[in-house]
């Protein structure tokens, strides 16, 4: 039982009767109808189930609704990254792996496929509905005040929306119902329910999503920002402006989808000072999350702790705080089981899934920078080219006796060695959202709302750095004309960072995703797409090509940066719809099964089917 | 179904069971009457086996045959046997080795030997077996099974050889090539064969009794090919003493030491480890053969004395054989990560690096020290038994890491550890070659700079500082030394 669902026992525990009464029950049943038969012995109430008119008195039976949906939401964790990675073209199986789970890399899948069961979406949703209702009711009643009715009705309405879009995402064309059904299985009621298509689910969910009444996160002080058992509940919940943006990002709104980014991206306001204000969600190099060396050429120095691998090992302090926006904490004294442990460690686990080869040859041939010259601490390095391979791969994953490991999911479990600290204690993370994720989704709409430099900027080594024309000079110059994008929101950027006039304005730390992680930014071939001819700033000469150039290496990033935590398959998906190319699928999926070494067989055909736009799973109820 | 049915129905079965039965002992009983004999019974039928009979039961082997473990018997023929040596006879011990000879543990038929079988033997000797062939003999009967094993029929005598080992230790008198091998004993200590006699309370270590636990070794089976050793075969060459002289000799002014004596040993050893090859060559077939140790074995092909063959191989004597003094002698690669050592502790100023080839692009692995601020700071590799030969030295370390150019100098110096413990080494500097850093974007620099020669006075241990010019940085993905003979 997890720690969200030990709530609602709790408040069903109330009604427990005693245990010798059920022991003795079966004796006075008999012993009643024997002597009388009397009907109302049986007319007592349900004794350890809550009946409906005992839920939904007041807030606190809103929190429980609310800590019972996600609660509900954490058993679909194993499901969503499986779906979300191994159909895309990062994890692969490894010869331990069921049929289904090939079924799933090889895009082979048959009806019978449990993974690809949509019913336990669906039974989440359908909770949701319920709940939803249930709220407005409570409301009406004022059994519940009208902002304490905006949180909750808007953080699970943003669940379900989220819920809508995975399903949709893989299955293509689905039901979507939102009022709350007696029967799940009702929704096979074709007549009732009318399947509709991801592009007409996504104008729902944007049309659902603009409706609800709050986009804030639960303010402080409220009794759903809390700790349960050890673990603050902050990081609980969905975002609800990032899944806004996601949404925009999806139906092709990139103005809408980067201001709404851009609200999570200020959420310490616009302006302000400390180090929460400077560091939280904006890529910061104060971040305990880059990629360092004690000694800036050697591998061998590469910091371990703290830096971009404790990122995925860290407790949830302040740090954990500045880059993680939504994950949930799998707990060894509570159900559910963290799913990951037995789905990827080779120790303690049944290693199901690995590496793609694909994704380690993304890692391999990307180039490193060092930031300082040998044997300085300061003077910025000056060739920068012959570095391999991009140290995010090297804590990605691991080679245990050959065996190549994922393991972002597993550092809270196996120690340096990769052996478990301890078998049983199987405590580990369900990673959604963080600032890497944000940035480049961020990233992603900007360059295709024209804002190529921003795009860039965010993706490589930061706006300081890309708005600057000597990007490595000292800060005692005068900076104020530079460092700055000049732009309208949501694309204004301030990073000045100068001593004299002095300016530590509000990015100054952004330090871009590239730029955290220590590898060197894209090189863009001016001639190939600008004016060459004329003074800069020139005009772009070719947009669709730079449009096209920077998104494949945004999506190249998201791998980079985000491999197996659940990103890849929509990342794929997003783009190859965008641009109605499933050659952009197609192929990547074809090169990580050729490369796989157990499913090349299947490379071809899973190809063919990609080509032929059939990207979506079977819908069996 | 009514009882009554049932009843008839295992009436019926059980007299179709009954009537089965008649015909079981047909099914299991023996068919081939040989399997009902065990070996020593199958040998005494035989009326051509009687002699090598006799000999079994002679040497106390009988019993054994007729035991219950299993054995492949390679029986010679009483023609066979007709002109064997009264003296093996005579002495029991070496007939029980001889009879042993052509008896396994196992069964081992034709079939089982397509590919060439290397069998051992009770007497712990191996022999050869393929097909048809088991050693020189031909199997004239084969495959004959029997209750405890197989018998094969052959046509000669397999006589007990002696090992290449023992042969050598048997011509010291005769061969100096031997007596040098033979003198090459050494008594190592293997404390799981010494007896303990306590615990030591001051050190918790255990106290062997004197005189136990040493096992004699030599230096030859041990570094060279173990020609002590049955289960392999060797090829062995012998140089007579006067073309050994020779050849020996030849080697010594690469062998240079203080002591003359020490030069001879070493010359020597230097041309003995090229002259054993494992696998069996014969005599026409070994021209251009490499030893080990790379170098080609060219004898006198007209000079040859004699072929012997030996339990464990073969050896060829020749007056003349000729290893190239130049093929004695390889390059050595040092890798500039793995150093020895350093001047001092400048940890914080060493990058173990791994790069990229631009000109191929592929990884590689040097070491980069920059920022030490020692002045002529290096890091030594140390090399130990180098011949006083002339080396040619190639380096390759690229600068890709700063604007300012630099040089560093690969210095070579012979080192003679301490006499005596606490004492310090002795060194001479043998030469100090000035390798030009190049800079990433010249032509060629990622190609290795011939950067000059050295040649070490005497044999032994050598150190390469690889120096800084003044505090400047120091860079090196290899260093190759070629011998210049």
């Amino acid at each position: 039982m997890s720690l969200l669902d030990m709530t609602v026992t709790k408040m069903k525990q109330y009604n427990k009767l005693p245990g010798r009464f059920f022991r003795l029950m079966p004796v006075i049943a008999l012993a009643t109808v024997l002597s009388a038969g009397c009907r109302k012995v049986f007319d007592f109430e349900p004794t350890n189930t809550v009946d409906a008119s005992q839920m939904y008195r007041n807030v606190t039976d809103a929190d429980a609704a609310v800590i019972g949906i996600y609660g509900q939401v954490m058993r679909l964790a194993k499901n969503y990254v499986l779906l979300n990675e191994l159909r895309g073209d990062l994890m692969d199986i490894t010869p331990n792996s069921d049929i289904y789970l090939r079924q799933l890399s090889e895009h082979n899948v048959t009806v019978n496929n449990p993974y690809t069961d949509p019913r336990p979406f669906y039974r989440v949703i359908m909770n949701c509905n319920d709940v939803l209702k249930n709220f407005k009711i409570m409301v009406q009643q004022n059994k519940m005040k009208q902002a304490e009715f905006d949180q909750r009705y808007s953080d699970v309405g943003a669940i379900r929306s989220w819920l809508y879009l995975q399903v949709g995402i893989h299955y293509g064309t689905v039901p979507y119902i939102t009022e709350p059904i007696e029967d799940v299985n009702g929704i096979q009621d074709a007549d009732r329910f009318k399947k509709i298509n991801l592009n007409e689910l996504i104008k729902e969910l944007v049309k659902f999503m603009e409706s609800l009444p709050s986009t804030d996160d639960y303010p402080a002080g409220s009794t759903l920002q809390t700790v349960v058992d050890g673990y603050s509940t902050s990081r609980f919940f969905i975002n609800k402006n990032i899944l806004m943006g996601d949404i925009y990002l999806w139906d092709g709104q990139y103005r809408k989808a980067a201001t709404s980014y851009r609200k999570v991206m200020d959420i310490n306001g616009p302006s302000g000072q400390g180090e929460d204000f400077y560091n939280q969600y904006r890529v910061s190099s104060f971040n305990e999350s880059s990629i360092t060396y004690a000694r800036a050429q050697d591998f061998s120095s590469i910091t371990y702790t703290p830096g971009w691998r404790y990122l995925f090992e860290r407790p949830a302090d302040r740090q954990f705080g500045w880059e993680w926006i939504w994950v949930l904490p799998f707990d060894r004294n509570y159900e559910p089981v963290d799913p990951f442990i037995d789905l990827m460690s080779l120790n303690g686990g049944s290693y199901l899934v690995r590496p793609s080869q694909q994704s380690i040859d993304y890692w391999d041939s990307q180039m490193q920078i060092y930031t300082f010259t040998a044997g300085t601490s300061t003077a910025a390095a000056i060739f920068r080219d012959n570095f391999p391979f991009d140290a995010r791969g090297f804590f990605s994953f691991k080679v245990f006796n050959g065996q190549p490991v994922i393991m972002k999911y597993l550092y809270n479990y196996l120690d340096v060695n990769g052996n478990p600290v301890n078998t049983f204690n199987k405590s580990g993370k369900w990673f959604l959202t963080r600032a890497a994720t944000l940035h480049l989704h961020y990233a992603e709409a900007a360059n295709r709302d024209n804002q190529y430099k921003v795009a860039y900027a965010i993706a490589n080594r930061g706006i300081k750095e890309t708005f600057d024309t000597l990007p490595a000079a000292a800060r005692t110059r005068d900076v104020t004309k530079w460092q700055q994008t000049f732009l309208d929101p949501p694309y204004d950027f301030d990073a000045r960072e100068g001593d004299g006039p002095a300016y530590r304005n509000t990015w100054y730390r952004n330090q871009g995703i590239r730029g955290r992680a220590s590898v060197k930014p894209w090189v863009i071939d001016s001639s190939k797409y600008f004016n060459m001819t004329v003074a800069a700033p020139r005009p772009v000469t070719d947009a669709e090509g730079l449009r096209r150039f920077l998104e494949d290496n945004i999506i190249l990033e998201d791998a980079l940066e985000l491999a197996y935590e659940g990103d890849r398959w929509p990342d794929l998906l997003r783009v190859a719809l965008r641009r109605n190319d499933p050659s952009f699928i197609a192929n990547k999926i074809y090169d990580k099964l050729i490369k796989s070494g157990i499913s090349a067989g299947a490379a071809g055909q899973a190809r063919a089917k990609l080509l032929a736009g059939n990207y979506f799973l079977p819908f069996k109820w | 179904m009514c009882g009554k049915n049932r009843l008839l129905i295992t009436a019926f079965l059980l007299a179709i069971g009954f009537t089965a039965c008649k015909k079981w002992d047909d099914h299991n009983q023996v068919g081939n009457p040989d399997l009902k004999e065990n070996l020593m019974e199958g040998l005494s039928v035989n009326a051509d086996l009687s002699k090598f009979t006799e000999y079994v039961k002679k040497a106390g082997l009988d019993s054994l045959l007729a035991s219950s473990k299993t054995f492949t018997v390679w029986a010679p023929d009483n023609d066979a046997l007709q002109n064997l040596d009264p003296a093996i006879v005579n002495d029991i011990a070496r007939l029980k080795s001889f009879i042993s000879n052509h008896i396994a543990s196992q069964t081992y038929y034709t079939r089982n030997a397509q590919i060439q079988q290397r069998v051992a033997m009770l007497n712990g000797k191996f022999n050869n077996f393929l097909g048809t062939k088991f050693e020189d003999a031909n199997i004239v009967r084969a495959d004959v099974p029997l209750k405890n094993g197989v018998l094969h029929v052959i046509d000669k005598p397999i006589l007990v050889l002696p090992s290449i080992w023992e042969w050598v230790n048997s011509t010291t008198g005769q061969y100096n090539q031997n007596a040098f091998i033979a003198a090459l004993n050494f008594n190592f200590f293997d404390s799981t064969l010494a007896t303990i006699d306590s615990i030591s309370a001051l050190t918790g270590k255990p106290i062997y009794r004197p005189g136990t636990g040493f096992v004699l070794k030599n230096m030859f089976t041990e570094k060279v090919q173990n020609i002590k050793a049955e289960d392999k075969q060797f090829t062995y060459f012998v140089i007579t003493n006067a073309g050994f002289t020779t050849e020996s000799d030849s080697l010594k002014p690469y062998y240079k030491t203080a002591s003359s004596s020490v030069t001879d040993t070493l010359s020597k050893y230097y041309t003995v480890r090229d002259l054993a090859v494992e696998g069996i060559y014969p005599a026409s077939a070994v021209t251009g053969l490499l030893s080990k140790f790379g170098a080609a074995i060219l004898p006198d092909l007209t000079t040859l004395v004699e072929t012997r063959k030996l339990s464990n191989g073969v050896v060829h004597i020749f007056n003349k054989l000729d290893v190239r003094t130049a093929a004695k002698f390889n390059e050595i690669v040092i890798q500039g990560e793995n150093p020895t050592g350093f001047l001092s502790d400048k940890t914080g100023n060493t990058n173990y690096r791994v790069r990229v080839n631009p000109t191929n692009n592929k990884d590689f692995a040097d070491i980069m020290i920059s920022g030490h601020g020692v002045t002529a700071y290096y890091a030594y590799y140390r090399l130990n038994d180098i011949p006083s030969i002339r080396y040619r030295v190639f380096a390759l370390g690229t600068n890709d890491f700063q604007t300012g150019t630099f040089a560093q100098t690969v210095v070579s110096k012979s080192y003679v550890p301490p006499a005596t413990p606490g004492g310090l080494p002795t060194y001479t500097t043998l030469a100090s070659l000035t390798h030009n850093v190049p800079l990433y974007t010249a032509a060629g620099a990622y190609n290795e700079v011939n950067v000059g020669e050295f040649t070490p006075n005497n044999f032994g241990m050598l150190e390469i500082q690889m120096t800084s010019t003044a505090t400047n940085p120091i860079v090196l993905d290899y260093l190759r030394l070629v011998p210049v003979p």
